[in-house]
This record gives structure tokens, sequence and C-alpha cells, in this order.
């Protein structure tokens, strides 16, 4: 058994394609990972300095004869990137986007609700999405959790916010008091400032995780 | 949306088989509108904007071509408020009773024009105040009172009217006189000649009421006349040489103060403002038809020259509802050349002469003083608090070349949050000091600190004036409040005593410069035209004692008329929560303003942008959920 400390950049996908796990769950379904899966229940959105547990890999024997040819297939680790672009004026639908991840350059259309759902390897940590002029880099599981983190949800706060167009110009609390009260005007919410749990629901709402 | 340019990339956080949403936003609230127009503006392109806590911006919006008595202007103010974590230090900053006060009145009384505005572009809110019933004009002429004409004339009617009846009734009494003295009634024989006097005062007061209905019947005319003039053509109410400041950025320059520290009646008593000193770029409006008529001496006189050039800022052609703006190039006015062929002036800019017609208005570049931020009505003190003295629809010709809010509710709300963010910023800073304090009246008889400064600041002679108004005219005190004798003498005795020291300290520098020569003069040769000065400032402060000893002392009623208005003053200003600072000068906390001009479309924007739906009201906390 590994005990692997979660990094910032990292999730479950991550740590299945760099041990040498074809699918996440051998890793978060394991019995040692059972507190760290009520913790967090997305594998894909960890914090940085969650341990994972890492079982041994299970040896896969196979009898063949000699003097021929085989083919063995392995099942590459992937996983899925899920974004929907908005604008002002609402899904940014059929537009033609390219995805450049893991030396790859992938090409498509959003779709009628602006979502694109494109499958990466698993040990992409950036990608480079490029949509008519506009450029983001995509940093893939770089969102962090909001509840249960040391630092009270702040950085999960600050990426969701990022994502939906609200920059905050300096890494501090004042900076984030500010847009969270930004946040609770274009909501309807009450305007306090604090990260609060109907700001956390709105939020989530709001940015789909 | 349109594509953003391309260049740096945004940075967004995925996680892996789980919905994201990218959202991609211009920012087009009301705060980012605004700062785009003046970014347009030829003479405000460049200003920024800090983001501070509650650093106040000011941006007035003129309407363009529009130079007229009419509050038909806008100021705008916006902030941001404070961080729920910099709430501890904004309540140790501001004294509680200004937050009371804010709470309970200035911030409800005109609530419906701030509100609360979200900003992507600085991921933040900010809360704007959108005031319309602003003026950044002159004050261009005194418009009469209508009301009050109206009032003068219906009151002298009734006079009249109760004139003629005195008459009636005295001619009836004398009638009625006549028959009982021509029957033998000795009492009324004795009052005939009594009787007859009384009917020729009647008549004398009836030809005095009369007059005074003529007058009031003229005054009438004349109002409504000039109102009707004014009403259809702003201009015609222009005084030539009327001052009004340019659409510019001010950084810095206002500073929160008393408006005018004025005893005496009938002057302006609107209290705190924001005050600034003194500038060489303002405006004085011309009519064309002066600039034509006046003598060129006269005209070259009375401008600021630039390289020996006098600078035309705009040009406003009657009728026009745009004002041509030449800041940024260069326009001067052309002097008149009869030997080359020119007759008449005209106005040289970069793409060559052009003439002006007697209706246009020219403003030309001048000096402007003392120019305030400040309140359109005068205000009076109700216990605590100040109620409005009423205002007109026209800006007071006392106003001339300020910045004027017609509204006692909105300018109360935006004064306050200067004298907020004020203090805020001075607690940031560091400077405070020990003269930040309310002021503070007395309540005995002798004169507090704060009040001796408002005595000080108004100055004795305008104290003994302003006590002199509240006098019977006939009245010894009166007497001596307008008797300016005593205060020349003390006046003149400080003079020569700051005189004596400067000179004083002159000898001794020439003394210690003698001192250090390799074979110094005898002391008594030193510096003797200095001695001979000192000698004859020593003798002028003698002989000026002497006569001050021949001049009584105030008597205790005049010291008591003038420590009454001095306290007076004082409790007002405190309930303008005005400091001891603000009147020491000593406050270091400025604001930038700054005015732009729109056309009646760029107006209508404003009012749009304001009243979007995305702009919520606004609670009134100036910490962020405090």
């Amino acid at each position: 058994m590994i005990t692997h400390v979660i990094r910032p950049g990292e999730c479950m996908a991550t740590v299945a394609a760099r041990y040498g796990f074809a699918d996440e769950n051998a890793i978060y379904g394991h019995p040692d990972n059972a507190e760290l899966a009520k913790l967090r229940p997305n594998p894909n959105m960890l914090y940085p300095g969650d341990v994972v547990y890492v079982p041994e890999r299970e040896d896969r024997s196979e009898s063949i004869a000699t003097g021929g040819a085989h083919t063995f297939v392995v099942r590459v680790a992937e996983k899925q990137l899920k974004i929907a672009v908005h604008d002002e004026d609402g899904p940014r639908a059929g537009v033609a986007y390219t995805l450049v991840v893991a030396g790859e350059t992938i090409r498509g259309t959003t779709d009628g609700d602006g979502k694109l759902d494109q499958t990466i390897p698993a040990h992409a940590r950036v990608g480079r999405l490029t949509i008519g002029a506009a450029q983001y880099e995509v940093e893939i599981g770089a969102l962090d959790p909001i509840e249960d983190t040391p630092d009270d949800g702040e950085s999960g706060v600050r990426g969701r916010l990022r994502n939906l167009g609200i920059e905050l110009p300096r890494d501090d609390a004042r900076s984030l008091g500010h847009a969270i009260a930004m946040f609770q005007v274009m909501y309807d919410l009450p305007v306090t400032g604090i990260v609060d749990a109907k700001t956390i629901a709105a939020l989530q709402n709001a940015h789909g995780s | 949306m349109d594509d953003k340019d391309p260049g740096l990339p945004r940075t967004i956080a995925a996680a892996a088989n789980t919905a994201t949403k990218l959202v991609d936003l211009r920012c087009k609230c009301f705060v980012c509108w605004l700062r785009g127009q003046v970014e347009n503006h030829p003479s405000t392109k460049g200003t920024t904007f800090s983001d501070g806590e509650l650093e106040v911006h000011l941006v007035g919006v003129r309407r363009e071509g529009s130079f007229s008595d009419r509050f038909d202007d806008f100021l705008c103010m916006f902030f941001r408020p404070v961080a729920p974590i910099d709430g501890d230090a904004f309540t140790a900053a501001i004294e509680p009773e200004l937050l009371d006060e804010w709470r309970s009145r200035a911030f409800k009384g005109a609530a419906s024009r701030i509100k609360t505005v979200p900003c992507l572009e600085d991921s933040c809110i900010w809360i704007v105040a959108l005031y319309d019933t602003f003026s950044t004009d002159p004050g261009l002429s005194a418009v009469p009172s209508l009301d009050a004409a109206r009032k003068q004339k219906a009151d002298a009617d009734a006079n009249v009217d109760k004139k003629q009846l005195a008459v009636t009734d005295a001619e009836a009494k004398r009638d009625e006189n006549q028959r009982l003295a021509t029957g033998g009634d000795k009492k009324a024989q004795g009052a005939v000649a009594n009787r007859e006097k009384d009917v020729k005062n009647a008549n004398t007061a009836l030809t005095a009421a009369i007059a005074a209905r003529v007058k009031a019947a003229a005054a009438l005319a004349k109002a409504e006349n000039a109102v009707a003039a004014i009403g259809d053509d702003p201009k015609k109410g222009m005084t030539n040489g009327r001052a009004v400041m340019p659409c510019q950025a001010y950084p810095n320059a206002y500073a929160l103060h008393v408006h005018q520290l004025t005893m005496e009646a009938g002057f302006a008593t609107s209290h705190v403002a924001l005050k600034i000193g003194y500038t060489e770029n303002g405006y004085r409006l011309y009519s064309g038809a002066y600039i034509r008529s006046a003598e060129w001496a006269t005209v070259k006189r009375g401008f600021i020259t630039e390289g020996g050039r006098k600078v035309v800022g705009a040009l406003i052609p009657a009728g026009a509802a745009k004002a041509e703006y030449f800041d940024g190039t260069t326009a001067t006015l052309v002097e008149p050349d009869p030997v080359g062929g020119t007759t008449e002036s005209s106005i040289l800019t970069a793409a060559g002469k052009r003439a002006f017609a007697d209706g246009d208005l020219l403003a030309m570049r001048g000096t402007i003083g003392g120019t305030n931020l400040h309140r359109g009505h005068n205000v009076k003190r109700d216990g605590d608090h100040l109620v409005s003295a009423g205002g007109g629809k026209y800006v007071k010709n006392w106003s001339e070349g300020c910045q004027v809010n017609q509204s006692f509710e909105s300018y109360n709300q935006f004064i306050r949050v200067c004298g907020i963010a004020k203090r805020f910023a001075c607690a940031r800073s560091g400077k405070h000091r020990e003269s930040c304090k309310l002021l503070e009246a007395g309540t005995d008889d002798a004169l507090s600190p704060a009040e001796q400064l408002v005595r000080i600041g108004a100055g004795a002679r305008t104290v003994r004036h302003g006590a002199a108004g509240k006098q019977a005219k006939d009245s010894a005190v009166y007497q001596e409040l307008v008797d300016d004798t005593a205060e020349n003498l003390d006046a003149e005795h400080d003079k020569l005593v700051s005189a004596l020291a400067q000179q004083t300290k002159q000898l001794e520098r020439a003394l210690a410069a003698n001192a250090k020569l390799k074979h110094p003069k005898d002391t008594e040769e030193v510096a003797p035209k200095v001695r001979t000065e000192i000698a004859a400032s020593a003798a002028k402060i003698e002989t000026n004692r002497a006569a001050r000893e021949n001049v009584a002392e105030p008597s205790p009623e005049a010291v008591a008329a003038c420590n009454e208005l001095v306290r007076d003053r004082t409790l007002a200003y405190a309930t303008d929560f005005l400091r001891e600072c603000d009147l020491r000068g000593a406050c270091t906390s400025r604001f930038t303003y700054v005015l732009i001009a729109l056309p009646d479309a760029g107006c209508d924007e404003l009012v749009q942008h304001f009243d979007q739906e995305r702009n919520k009201p606004w609670d009134g906390a100036l910490v962020i959920g405090g």
C-alpha cells in the first residue's frame, strides 16, 4: 500500500494514471479510502494535502502459446472534460473550438447548450482551449472542493468565481469579500460579503459543480 | 459576444468528469460606462479612478451647450463599500453620532438616488449615486423670485384696500363730527381739526400704498419677463464675465470645509461643502456681442494668456445644443487688425480662423477663486439636525463658478459620504491628530476652543457686524458693534508687532554674521538701517497703545451679542459634523472631481444605465454586510 498525498492540480484520475490503474475506482473505491470518499464525494475534486491509499496492483497472468503473434489490448485511463461556455447572451451554442491537450489537438463544436464534452487522457493536467479568438488555459483537476477544507473553502470559491467571470485582483480576504458581495448582488442573495451556506449553494448551482 | 482580443489566455480551473461553467462577460455596468465617457472626453482622457474602499469618486455631467441657471446637470458619486475584514477599522474611525445620523436621516432621505452596482471589471460592487438636481453652471444672473413678487403684489393690493377703507372710515367720522359740531356739540366742535387731520393722514397712507402697489406691479412684471426670457434661452440671463468650471479632472483638489465662515445675515448659510481654493484654469463666459463691443484693451486685461495669447476654452454657438470644446488643442482670440483688413475679432484654431456671432457664448480661460460643490439652498438648525431653509428653481447668484445641488436630501447624502470617507482615509493614513474632533459649543459664558476657532475663522469684524445685524438699529449695542475703531487699532497693533519681530530677527542675523567676521564691527555699528526701523516700529506701537487705551473696552452686551452669534454658528456647523481640523484647514484629505459634458442623448443614456435592473437598491451599509 502506497500513501499518496494530493498535490495541487491532482485528482483521482491523475493518481490512478500515475500508479498504472486504468480505473480510478480501483483506488477511490478501496476500503482504505472509505474515509476519503466520505469527505470528498467527487473523486476528481480533491484538496491538496488529502491522503490517498494506493493499493498494490494485482499482476495479471495470461497463458499463451509460443511461436505465434498475440495481441494484447491495454485499457488506457481516460477522463472527460465537460465545459459549458456562456457569455452575457447565454450559452455559446454551435461555436467551433480547438482543445490542445497532452500533445493532441481536438476540434469540435459546442452543442445547443454551449457545452463541450471531450475524452482526454487521464494524466492530462493542462489544456489550451480556443473558442474563436478567445483562449483559455484549462487547469484540469485544479478546481478545489468548498466543503471540509482547511481554507474554509476559499480556494474552491475563488476558482468557481473565476470560471464565472469574476476575477479577483488580489489573493486576499478583502478582494474575496468584495467579489462575494458582487456575486450576492448578481444572484439576489443577502449581501454579507461572507461565504455563507446560501452563497455556497448559489455558487455551486451557478457553476454546475 | 465579440471574442476577446487574443493575448494572455484566461486561466480557468476544471474538475475531470465534472460539469464546469465558463462564463465570459464583458462588464456593462454604470461605472464602466461612466469611466468610458470620461476617457472619451478630450479634456478628461487618461483620468484614473482608484479602487480603494470608501475612496469617493465624483463625476459632474454637464448638459452639453447648456450654460444655464437651471439644475439640469448631474452629479455621479461612486465608491466601494468597506470589506467585512475592515469593519472594525471603519467603526473605530467614525464618530458614532455621525453614523447614527447617516442611518437615520442622511441615507434614508435620498435612498432612491443611490444603488448597488455589480462590476465584473473590478470584481466588486460599487455604490453609485446619481443626483439629477445638480448644476455645474455658474448661476448666470440673479433671477427674481416670481413667487415673492406675486406675494408682494398681493400684499400691496390688500394694503391699498385696507387704506381705502381707512380713508372712508376717517371721512365718515369727520362728517359725523361736523354734523354734531354744527348742532352745537362743544366736544365735537373741539375735535374738528383732529378729524380733518385723520382724513389727511389716511389719504397720505392710501397714496403711499398705491405707490407701493405700482412698484410691486412693476417688480412682478420684471420677474415674469425675466423668468420667461430665461425659460426661452438661458443665455439671455447671462452676465458677462461669470465664472464656470471647465470640463476637466481636478485631482485631489477639493477639501471638506465650511462653505463660507460668514456671520452676515443674507448670505448663504449652507455650511459644509467641498471647496477648491483657486484655479487658473477656469472659464469666464462672455457673449460674442460683448467681445465685439468691448474695448480691446479691456478684453485683453481680463483674460488669461498663454504665450501672450488669450485662450478660448469653448464656443457655444447661439441656439446650438452642443458646445465646441477646444481643450487639448489651441484656440485663441485674435485681435482685430484694421490695418490688415480685419475689423472683427475671431477665434484662431488649428483649422484656421473662425468668426463668431453676437449671440454665441465664448468661454475664455480665466481664474476662479473659492469655488465649491455646495448646497443650492440655505439651511437652518432644528435642534440637533439641519433642515432646509428653502431654495429655488434657479441657481443662486452667489454660486458663481460652483457645482450646486438643489436637493436638501441628496446633498446631505452626498456630503455625509464625503465626511465619512475623509475620516476613514484619515484613520488609515495615520495622520489623525488632536484637532480631528467634532466642533463642540461651550456651555457657559466663555467661548469653547471650537467656538474660538469659528470666531477666528470668520474674523472679529465679521462677527461684530453679524451680531449687529441682530440688534435694533437705534440701540447703543448696534452702534458699538458697527464701530470698528478699537478693532482697527488692534489690527494695527498686531501688524506692528509682527513687523518688529521680523526686524529684530534681521538684526540678530546681522549681529551673528558680524561676530563671525575676522574683524567685526562694533556691535552698535551693525545694521544701522534696521536699527532705525526697529526704533520706528517700537515708537508706533507705543503711540498705538496709547490710542487704544483711550478707546473703551467692548461693553458686556456687545461681547455677549458676539459670543451668542458665534455659539449659534458653532452649533449649526456641529450639526453638519464639521471637525476642528476642517476649520483649521489642517485636514489633508482631498477629493477628486471630474467634470465632463454630454449631449442630451448621453444624459438620457446616463439615466438609463443607472436605472438598469441589474442595479439593486442599497441598504446604506457602508461596510458590506454591516
